[in-house]
């Protein structure tokens, strides 16, 4: 029963939701080019740019709302002000600290900021405001429709990953970041300051996560903790991708954002192929992710290290 | 080092309490658990209960991340391999301490296989496949699909099963504490011998340097499987202990939160240290408890979600931990005791 | 460069390895290997006898750390070539390191490469445990042959301290200790291994003229005494020429000479290289 319009309808689909992923992708990619810090806590941050909206948006917690739209862009203020606080009071007491300690300091923010937000919210879905949900789609060539916002994370995918790659091959912020990348203690012994430029790298990183979390939140018109598992899902697309390639993420999330929607239309449901249970569609990227470590854990563009002694 | 002793062979320097004070300690010590249950009222010997089954799964994840350096984020789903086994076994009438080991064999099957990568790749990725595997358990667990596997997401444990066979039916709050102290012993002193072996030593080496290791004849890849194997043994039989305990299991016990708790823990004691693992549980659990009462209490008062706010605790620790004295809390004191011996004059 | 060329253009000290390698302590054969476009070993062939100590020189670069790292199989050879690697007549080209360091070639790091949170002593002690460990089981009960096996392993490793002169140091952690300490506790962790042959990066870089001293010493002891075979790479020529057995001279991955010292010193194709004037 695979018919070519369904097929086609859920590749779009796919595709929408890979770009979503790549927001958040291609911030983990960012930060662990710049800073190496491999964060375990983009699902939640996500979640926070999710959240956010509903926060400043609706009436679950503020008795005087902003308007939709004002609730929006303060979110993204909101996410780059959080970019510049964590990389401030937390990370930067952990540079040249060893990995563990990193990973170990993302998964605990990664707690601290879900249990706020399961203590504000609550660990229920919550819709948005209205001017924020899109219940027409856009129509495509043959016949084909895509959800508003998947038609806006394309786009903005778009835009930001040709805008990191221009921003870190011709800018001399970029060559700075890249030197950083490198070796920072030696940027830094060659009076490189690369402390603006880190704190620039979350910024971005922390904006264009938190905004792939509102676009995901506006895909199923509000807020679910569903959006956590995003922080494993990515990792399947970065590991894919070559882990600190930006390019790389953005492909390794398309990939995953088909997976995972062919995974739920043919493995679950009445719609199945062959039915494995329900939320086979996010579990197939992550079967995935261990078959890529297994045969390619250096992804289509990361470079193996060449160890010394 | 205290006056007046000496040590005429290796064997007995190299015990594990090696002076006359530490056997005179172990002696008035060593009883006090096993009198515990004479001296407290029943919820309070059900919070140690609680306390040594997750001292053992936090012993693996000693062996694991504190010896040799992987970092597993599947805390979770090793104890829900051990627990969903053990209660199928248990099904079976083989007696609960078999459906326990079995539970951990299970575990420890499991985690070496999320070892393998590690033959070609290291940290993060052996980190975020374990990851993987605990999402992938949950959903796994929670699939009606697989119900002939693991017997359902919620299930009731038989209250008072034999022990080994038929022999000897268990069930009281007594029974479970003393099988728990047993066990928390044993993994203890089994921790201990590890470290001071040979073994120990090379989980170490692999650790700290693991190039170098390999160099000078350790066989990193096989000493990392042999750490995964311990390490998810003893997690496994924890998570037997802990469904036991507590009567009925649902996947939503064994989620990621379990894990960042039981890193928690071990950081808070001091990561590679047997003490500092027992040290930081009894710590955790107690504060946890007293938390989750407060939160309780005040979620009741204002109306809000507090109890939700536990993690923030838990996260907030760590970094604290972290930043102030990332060996633990042991090695703090240890630095406490060296200025106190000193004192006044700081050499 | 092609090997051809650098046949012809080789002084009267070329020529191939002194003994076959199938035959020697320690030996290769034609090894490659490519990081790259960078050729860092090119079509090296070594045959280093029983007994013998040799000192690899070149300038920085050169390839010597890169070659110790194949000979020991830190790094697989490049694919293509029909290269061999012999550890004592056994053809060892397949296997892993930690199986060529328990056959008994030890190993010195240029970055010394320690244990750094541990003591000197347990430093030793794990890598002595390579050699002589017990098994799971008896480790874990700590009970009968793993006591003793640890015991033994203890006497040994003090041994090893003593005769280094690290006895003091035994009980601090490594990291704290200054760098010629560290280099012998690097040297004294290789010995536990108990090796045939081993292989020396660089022991000496960073040390003064003292601490030299006692390393040369302790060396020539273990060379004379216990007959220990010797590869060492070394930047101080007279160091070297006052030493070794033979010269091996590496120069952008290739054996440009190889002999005994004084001859080599007096190699105008070595002096080249060295200075720079033709």
């Amino acid at each position: 029963m695979v018919d070519v319009s369904t097929f086609l309808d859920i590749t779009v689909s796919g595709i929408g939701l890979g770009a979503l992923y790549a927001l958040i992708a291609m911030g983990f990619a960012l930060i662990y080019k710049v800073t190496g810090v491999l964060n375990f806590a983009q699902g939640q941050i996500a979640m926070i740019g999710a959240y956010g909206v509903v926060f400043l948006g609706t009436g679950a917690v503020l008795s005087s709302p902003l308007p939709a739209f004002g609730a929006l862009a303060a979110t993204i203020v909101l996410g780059v002000v959080l970019g510049v606080a964590l990389e401030r009071i937390v990370f930067r007491q952990f540079i040249g600290e060893p990995v563990l300690s990193v990973i170990i300091v993302t998964l605990a923010l990664g707690g601290i900021f879900s249990g706020f937000i399961a203590f504000l919210f609550g660990r229920n879905f919550r819709s948005y405001p209205a001017e924020l949900t899109f219940s027409s789609r856009i129509d495509l060539v043959a016949g084909a429709t895509i959800q508003t916002a998947f038609a806006i994370a394309v786009l903005l995918a778009l835009v930001v990953v040709s805008a990191l790659m221009l921003f870190f091959r011709y800018t001399v912020t970029g060559s700075i970041l890249r030197a950083a990348a490198t070796d920072e203690q030696a940027a830094m012994v060659l009076g490189v300051s690369i402390e603006r430029t880190i704190a620039l790298a979350w910024t971005i990183s922390i904006a264009i996560t938190a905004i792939g979390g509102i676009l995901l939140a506006m895909s199923s018109d509000g807020a679910g903790f569903s959006i956590e598992a995003t922080g494993i899902i990515i990792f399947a697309a970065v590991v894919f991708g070559g882990l600190d390639s930006i390019p790389g993420a953005f492909i390794g999330a398309i990939v995953v954002g088909l997976l995972q929607e062919y995974g739920s239309f043919y493995f679950e449901g009445g719609t199945a192929i062959v039915d494995v249970g329900p939320g086979f569609g996010e579990i197939l990227p992550l079967l995935f992710l261990l078959v890529v470590i297994v045969v390619k854990p250096y992804g289509l563009f990361g470079t193996e290290r060449i160890e010394r002694l | 080092m205290p006056c007046g002793e000496y040590f005429t062979s290796y064997e007995s320097r190299m015990g594990l309490i090696p002076w006359r004070t530490q056997r005179v300690a172990l002696v008035f010590g060593l009883p006090i658990p096993f009198l515990v249950p004479f001296l407290v009222g029943g919820g309070t010997l059900t919070l140690f209960t609680q306390m040594y089954i997750f001292a053992i799964a936090v012993l693996g994840l000693n062996v694991i991340l504190g010896y040799a350096g992987e970092i597993v984020l599947a805390q979770g789903a090793f104890m829900a391999l051990g627990a969903y086994t053990t209660s199928q076994l248990l099904g079976t009438g083989v007696g609960l301490l078999p459906a326990i080991l079995l539970g951990g064999v299970v575990a420890a099957i499991v985690a070496v296989g999320f070892g393998l990568p590690s033959f070609r790749v290291k940290g993060f990725y052996i980190a975020i496949s374990t990851l993987a595997l605990q999402f992938i358990t949950e959903w796994f667990l929670n699939n009606g699909q697989f119900d002939a596997i693991h017997g359902g997401a919620r299930q009731t444990l038989p209250s008072t099963p034999s022990i080994v066979g038929p022999v000897a039916a268990i069930g009281t709050d007594l029974d479970i504490y003393y099988l728990a102290l047993v066990f928390v012993l044993a993994f203890a002193m089994l921790s201990l011998n590890l470290s001071r072996t040979g073994i120990g030593r090379m989980f170490r080496a692999v650790h700290e340097n693991d190039l170098s290791a390999a160099v000078l004849g350790v066989n990193v890849f096989r000493n990392k499987l042999m750490a995964f194997a311990i390490g998810g043994f003893m997690i496994g039989v924890s998570g037997g202990l802990f469904a036991f305990n507590i009567g009925f299991i649902d996947p939503q016990f064994f989620t990621l939160t379990l894990t960042l708790e039981h890193y928690v823990m071990l950081l808070f004691g001091g990561l590679g240290r047997v003490w500092g693992a027992l040290l930081g549980v009894g710590v955790v659990t107690i504060l946890r408890d007293t938390l989750q009462n407060g939160l309780q209490v005040a979620a009741e008062i204002t109306g809000t979600n507090a109890t939700a706010l536990v993690p923030v605790f838990f996260g907030v620790i760590i970094i604290v931990v972290l930043v102030v004295e990332p060996k633990g809390v042991l090695a703090a004191l240890g630095k406490v005791k060296e200025y106190l011996r000193k004192w006044p004059f700081a050499y | 460069m092609s090997a051809d060329q650098r046949t012809s253009r080789r002084g009267s000290l070329g020529g191939g390895p002194k003994i076959p390698p199938e035959e020697a302590a320690l030996g290769c054969r034609n090894v490659n290997k490519t990081f790259g476009s960078l050729r860092a070993v090119d079509q090296v062939s070594l045959g280093i006898e029983a007994g013998e100590w040799v000192s690899i020189v070149g300038p920085n670069g050169a390839g010597k750390t890169t070659l110790l790292n194949i000979l020991n199989g830190f790094y697989s050879p490049d694919a293509d070539a029909d290269s061999e690697v012999y550890l004592d007549g056994e053809e060892v080209s397949g296997s892993p390191e930690h199986y060529r360091a328990r056959r008994g070639l030890g190993r010195t790091f240029q970055g010394l490469e320690l244990f750094e949170e541990e003591t000197v002593i347990e430093n030793v002690m794990t890598i002595r445990a390579v050699k002589e460990r017990p098994n799971l089981l008896s480790a874990l009960l700590y009970y009968g042959p793993g006591r003793q096996v640890e015991a033994e392993n203890m006497r040994r490793v003090e041994e090893i301290l003593d005769y280094l002169e690290l006895w003091e140091y035994r009980h601090s952690t490594v990291a704290t200790l200054p760098l010629g300490i560290q280099r012998r506790v690097d040297l004294a962790r290789s010995l536990a291994l108990e090796p045939d042959v081993l292989l020396l990066d660089e022991s000496m870089s960073g040390l003064t003229f003292d601490e030299k001293y006692d390393v040369i010493r302790f060396l020539s002891d273990l060379h004379e005494e216990e007959g220990l075979t010797l590869v060492m790479i070394e930047h101080d020529l007279e160091v070297v020429t006052a030493v070794s057995d033979r010269m091996v001279v590496l120069e952008k991955g290739g054996v440009i000479a190889r002999g005994p010292p004084d001859a080599v010193t007096d190699d105008p194709e070595v002096a080249r290289v060295y200075t720079g004037v033709d």
